[in-house]
């Protein structure tokens, strides 16, 4: 067999090894099985082709590895904030001086002075207590997608569902106390036991799904490569 | 017994393929070849139901002199019922009528 290969061979065995870099540590078997499926194609063009849809699978397994980390954090940043911009939202929309403790979040009700705004101490302590939450939620977040791929995703879609549905009530209330001619109906929405309870969900909803998540799932029969 | 979600139509073309022939290791190429897929698109699936159990693979025992041994695949035990229930289930509306009911 001629060892000389041709500028189109070389170039699917640069790519195809591109494709072995850009994968995960954990996906090496892989990375050596898309190189090992580009040297046994036929033709030149064959290879390339191989190798090109190669380096794309690489790069879908990558970001897919690289998201998902992400995203469980950024979740839990954004939901963070969530919490404190509806806070400053529903201050806006009610326009009220003095928000009852239990609707606010309690660094900024300590730290906001009459206007009840938020004071630059109050937004410092706030990121004191979110930054290590989300750092915990990340290692959380990386563990539960190594224990269970699916499960991880599955989480990730109901925090953000309970996200979405979270600043739509927020959203909606404020629409509707703005409406003129307001109801007891309305006046029970605006009630601080209903936007504590949104926030106190809004909280508790991803971590029980988290927890949830956790649940070692039924026993499955175990894939062994024979030999 | 909770339903297994709905799979994608390129997995399900995958899993149609594997089962023509559970028993037999096939590698990445004849699967292509099979299915249509190209390596984009196939490995990507290959990986995500190996993650699941879904798929066993090894390497091939006897490779050409002077090429790599191939990575070979096959379902396993569990993935063959995962692949007759989704075909059952969903094959008619992915246009995989050939396979509903011939894998038994």
């Amino acid at each position: 067999m001629s060892t000389n290969k041709s500028l189109a061979r070389r170039f699917a065995n640069r790519l195809a090894a591109h494709a072995a870099c850009v994968l995960p540590p954990h996906r090496a078997e892989w990375a050596r099985a898309m190189r090992a499926e580009t040297e046994h194609q036929t033709s030149d063009s064959a290879a390339v082709r191989w190798a090109a849809g190669s380096v794309v699978a690489s790069y879908i397994e990558r970001i897919f590895l690289m998201r998902s980390f992400a995203l469980s954090a950024g979740l839990v940043l954004a939901g963070l904030a969530a919490i404190e911009g509806s806070h400053v939202l529903t201050q806006m929309l009610f326009q009220q001086q003095a928000i009852d403790l239990l609707t606010t979040s309690l660094p900024a009700s300590l730290l906001a002075g009459d206007s009840g705004t938020f004071t630059p101490l109050g937004i410092l302590l706030t990121v004191m207590i979110s930054v290590p939450v989300a750092i915990v939620s990340y290692a959380l977040g990386r563990a539960l997608f190594r224990l269970s791929p699916d499960r991880a995703r599955t989480a990730i879609k109901a925090t953000i569902i309970a996200d979405a549905i979270f600043l739509a009530s927020v959203i909606l209330i404020g629409l509707i106390r703005t409406v003129p001619g307001e109801g007891p109906l309305l006046a029970a929405i605006q009630s601080t036991a209903v936007l504590w309870a949104i926030r106190v969900s809004f909280v508790a909803l991803p971590l029980v799904v988290l927890l949830y998540a956790h649940r070692p799932e039924p026993s499955a029969t175990s894939a062994v490569s024979s030999s | 017994m909770r339903k297994a979600r709905r799979a994608s139509p390129q997995t399900l073309t995958l899993l149609a393929a594997l089962l023509e022939q559970p028993r037999e290791w096939r590698h990445g190429y004849d699967l292509a070849q099979t299915t249509g897929l190209k390596s984009g698109t196939l490995y990507p699936i290959l990986i995500r139901l190996a993650d699941r159990a879904l798929l066993e693979s090894r390497w091939q025992e006897t490779p050409e002199r002077g090429r790599p041994a191939r990575h070979m695949y096959r379902l396993t035990g569990t993935g063959l019922s995962y692949a007759q229930d989704q075909i059952a289930r969903f094959g008619a509306e992915a246009g995989l009528d050939d396979a509903l009911g011939s894998h038994a």
